[in-house]
């Protein structure tokens, strides 16, 4: 495929889409133009419902490929990816999303799985507290005590001390760390607004494959 | 002696964490606890529903997040039927149906009320933020059937809502990034604030938004219980919160000891 069809086209779709929708967002247009506007994420909804079976055919191939060619410590896993694909595809389209063969498979199989990988989680973090909440300089010694102070004011520990403790955390977590979190996101939105000018006027190529 | 504390603390910490979290949630104790103004906040705009009003309720969570959220999930659920609301299930996460039948188990719907008259379910839309835009313009071009295929048209809730602008309070219940999107695309375009309940990793990419955005927020598993407090049905939320207090309190210990154990290395330096 030439260069023009795979990168300049579907930048200048996309900044012609973009600008159409953003002149539509601002301004008050004729009806049919707005339906237009509107139709246009309702296609992008239809167009993404597709792309998950492009994704899981891409999946597929990689993973076929893997057991082809016997790649150590991973084509075992691989066939286990397969045969739950095709179990839940099999099951899914041949007897229905909503069949209870479809739901047990789901709730006895990927629910486990991955509450159980989440509950992990608990280990992680108890293990990092134990290793990186010590006193090693103002900075961390900083840390720590919020990290105390939040840990006391989520759990009943706080208030059997002191019934207040709750709103030391809720301080915490209101100001301190809303104040970052604010500043950080304003830096992010500017960013996006950035790339999003970047992107109509097709000078962000990195999306189409580009540098 | 400091690495030996080093080596078989973690091993012993894993272990406490265990029994700690297990222990009550077997036998939950019940644990005093105060109920936070945020916990009222969202208590307070589920409860002033007037009956009959239409709630979108966004099953957003992947399944792992969903047991962080499944006490404050059920309780809120519990209320809005107890409210006489009318819900709105929809989910722009994959796991949306499959979260939605075990969810409905758990929450356990009121005899009297009926499917397509007082709670539906439309199933998973994709395109995350694209998703929700679309369904905010026009539920009823976006989707003709619900998840059970039955037509929009011949369920009578549908009929009363078209768009974003007909449902009375607006809530989503996430592990990523949704109820950001909630805001880029309900919030700001049409003004109208959403009520949010995030796991805990979450809080800090959304509070940013509350409460201008946001008009109720829930993130902590502690919210579940002093949720389940507030509207008389104790359930998994207590035992969660008495779980969490008592893994707090081994890990506050073993930061003690850490912090020993680092004190005596640095005076050996």
């Amino acid at each position: 495929m030439s260069i023009l069809l795979r990168t300049r086209v579907p930048q200048v779709l996309t900044s012609l889409v973009g600008l159409f929708l953003l002149v539509t967002y601002f301004f008050e247009l004729p009806r049919s133009i707005v339906d237009v506007a509107n139709f246009i994420p309702r296609f992008c909804v239809v167009i993404v419902a597709i792309a998950v079976g492009v994704g899981t055919i891409t999946l597929l191939n990689h993973h076929v490929s893997l057991i082809r060619k016997r790649e150590a410590g991973q084509w075992i896993y691989s066939i286990v990816m397969l045969v739950t694909l095709s179990l839940f595809v099999v099951v899914g389209l041949g007897m229905g999303a909503t069949d209870r063969t479809f739901s047990w498979i789901y709730e006895s199989l990927l629910v486990p799985c991955s509450t159980t990988t989440y509950a992990m989680w608990c280990f992680f973090i108890a293990s990092a507290c134990f290793r990186i909440l010590r006193v090693r300089s103002r900075e961390s010694l900083v840390l720590l005590v919020s990290a105390i102070l939040v840990m006391l004011s989520n759990a009943a520990l706080g208030e059997l001390i002191w019934v207040n403790f709750p709103l030391v955390g809720s301080w915490i977590q209101t100001v301190p760390m809303m104040a970052v979190f604010r500043g950080l996101t304003m830096g992010v939105g500017l960013g996006l607004i950035l790339l999003g000018i970047r992107v109509l006027l097709g000078r962000e190529k990195g999306y189409t494959g580009g540098t | 002696m400091s690495e030996r504390v080093e080596h078989y603390g973690t091993i012993v910490l894993y272990l406490l964490v265990a029994v700690a979290i297990a222990f009550p949630i077997l036998n939950p104790i019940g644990l005093p606890m105060v109920v936070s103004e945020d916990t009222e906040t969202y208590y307070k705009l589920v409860d002033s529903l007037k009956p009959g009003g239409i709630v979108h309720y966004g099953i957003d969570p992947e399944i792992g997040g969903f047991e962080e959220l499944r006490s404050r999930m059920i309780a809120i659920g519990r209320h809005l039927f107890a409210k006489d609301a009318r819900i709105v299930f929809v989910g722009f996460d994959p796991n949306a149906p499959g979260i939605y039948k075990m969810l409905i188990e758990d929450i356990g719907v009121p005899k009297g009320k009926v499917y397509g008259v007082d709670y539906v379910f439309l199933g998973y839309i994709p395109g995350l933020e694209i998703g929700i835009a679309s369904y905010a313009k026009d539920i009823h071009a976006l989707l003709s059937v619900d998840y059970f295929g039955t037509p929009l048209k011949d369920l009578p809730l549908m009929n009363e809502v078209k768009d974003i602008k007909d449902f009375s309070l607006i809530m989503s219940f996430s592990s990523h990034g949704l109820p950001l999107n909630y805001v880029e695309q309900i919030s700001v375009p049409y003004h109208i604030k959403v009520a949010v309940c995030v796991i805990g990793v979450m809080a800090p990419t959304v509070k940013p938004y509350y409460p201008d955005q946001i008009i109720g927020f829930l993130s902590t598993p502690r919210m579940g219980a002093e949720y389940e407090l507030l509207i008389r049905k104790p359930g998994i939320g207590i035992a969660d919160f008495d779980a969490q207090t008592i893994a707090h309190a081994v890990l506050l210990v073993f930061i003690v000891v850490g912090n020993l154990t680092e004190l005596k290395r640095a005076k050996k330096r």
